[in-house]
């Protein structure tokens, strides 16, 4: 399995991807509008997007996962709430991704957006384990990310703290986490 | 003291919507087109509005009347941008050079900026000066000026940096409210518009783009602090910590 986190540096938005190299298949998660950096970097890896993810719907850039399936003709993959006008596949809590030894666990994790999931990442030949973990705008750098801009404060802040952190909180303490935004973000 | 809730991201609903697939998403390297001086003299007639992405020098020498400026080089470029002008409203550019506003508009299309865009002044300001239109101008005012002024009666002094910057170190004259929040909370801070007012911020970039909203709203007297507050310390004048 390959990995790699492409930062958009003027606004810290990081987007992540992960390939196996045995079937020569990757995904993208969270790419933003330009997608020029995500396809050169399948040509370097000699593999072919085979899905692009979105982790909500994002509030503070546009997305470029629309574009980048329409482009690759790779599968694009929404979270089952995300209010959208246009044909995806839709997941939900629980649901896996596989590509080759690759295993790509949706966890649902409401509260900045009521839609948002973040990926579980498992190389299943290294062992049944989570490896990391993908939080999107969910756990970003000492906090959490804001929960009043798709629903009032009063709405979101409860079901992050009893649904979403409780989840994150179960998954074993050696498990990384590489968050949707860096330094720099808005 | 800023409100509490942090500001919104620029142009969220927007962005939001693009997402959703509720307004169309850009899938091309968008283009800006040339304008001629006439073109922007008659598009700003119909209510298109004019932002200058040169540099706080080049925007203090001369600008069209009532622009907004943004300095292209910032980071935050396109956030600024979205910040400051009213939702919604169409924009020409203003650029030193052609590449400068196809970097603008790609940098906006990260926050479906772009589609507001409806060209850039060809030729620049050359071109506009050259024509002999109307220019505005904005005074730079060094540090060593404004600590020699600070005594002089009536000169008001705005820092528009964060409210963390400003707890950090500043004028002690100084009020505070971040340029974001200008458009919306101006009034609380009981500045008088007829007496002179330097803008300072970390650098002099964010202070020219806070000017570029109060030269709109009829303030007589401006001036943008060059360096901002990083020269004011280099030069070793004095700063308070927290607000008094």
């Amino acid at each position: 399995m390959w990995f790699e986190t492409l930062i958009r540096e003027a606004t810290g938005c990081a987007a992540y991807m992960i390939g196996c190299q045995g079937t020569g298949q990757c995904a993208v998660f969270d790419p933003v509008w330009d997608i020029q950096p995500y396809l050169d970097m399948a040509k370097e890896k000699e593999s072919t997007i085979r899905y692009v993810i979105d982790s909500h719907s994002h509030a503070d850039h546009v997305s470029g996962a629309r574009w980048l399936a329409e482009v690759t003709g790779a599968e694009l993959v929404i979270p089952e709430l995300a209010e959208i006008n246009y044909e995806a596949t839709r997941v939900k809590h629980g649901d896996e991704i596989r590509m080759g030894g690759v295993g790509m666990e949706i966890v649902h994790v409401p509260g900045h957006r009521p839609e948002q999931i973040n990926l579980l990442v498992r190389d299943y030949p290294r062992g049944e384990e989570p490896w990391f973990i993908l939080t999107a705008d969910f756990v970003l750098v000492g906090d959490v990310a804001r929960p009043d801009l798709a629903q009032a404060g009063e709405e979101g802040a409860p079901v992050l703290f009893d649904v979403s952190i409780p989840r994150f909180l179960d998954l074993p303490d050696y498990v990384e986490v590489y968050p949707g935004h860096l330094a720099g973000s808005t | 003291m800023q409100d509490e809730q942090p500001v919104k991201p620029a142009n969220i609903a927007n962005i939001v919507a693009t997402n959703q697939g509720k307004l169309p998403l850009t899938m091309e390297i968008p283009k800006a087109q040339p304008l001629t001086v006439t073109q922007v003299e008659d598009l700003m007639a119909e209510g298109h509005i004019v932002v200058d992405t040169r540099s706080s020098a080049d925007f203090g020498v001369g600008h069209i009347p009532r622009a907004y400026h943004a300095h292209l080089s910032s980071p935050e470029f396109e956030q600024r941008v979205g910040w400051v002008t009213p939702l919604d409203t169409p924009i020409i550019l203003v650029t030193n050079h052609d590449k400068d506003a196809q970097h603008a508009i790609y940098n906006m299309a990260f926050i479906a900026l772009n589609t507001r865009v409806t060209g850039y002044l060809d030729g620049g300001m050359t071109a506009w000066m050259d024509a002999g239109k109307v220019t505005e101008s904005l005074p730079q005012m060094d540090v060593f000026t404004l600590s020699d002024r600070l005594s002089s009666n009536g000169l008001q002094v705005l820092d528009v940096r964060e409210d963390d910057e400003y707890d950090e170190g500043h004028i002690e004259v100084a009020k505070n409210l971040s340029f974001k929040r200008i458009p919306t909370q101006l009034d609380s801070l009981g500045l008088n518009k007829e007496k002179p007012l330097a803008i300072t911020c970390a650098t002099g970039k964010r202070s020219s783009t806070a000017a570029s909203l109060l030269l709109r709203q009829g303030f007589k007297e401006l001036y943008n602090v060059t360096g901002g507050m990083t020269a004011w310390e280099s030069a070793g004048f004095d700063t308070v910590f927290f607000e008094e």
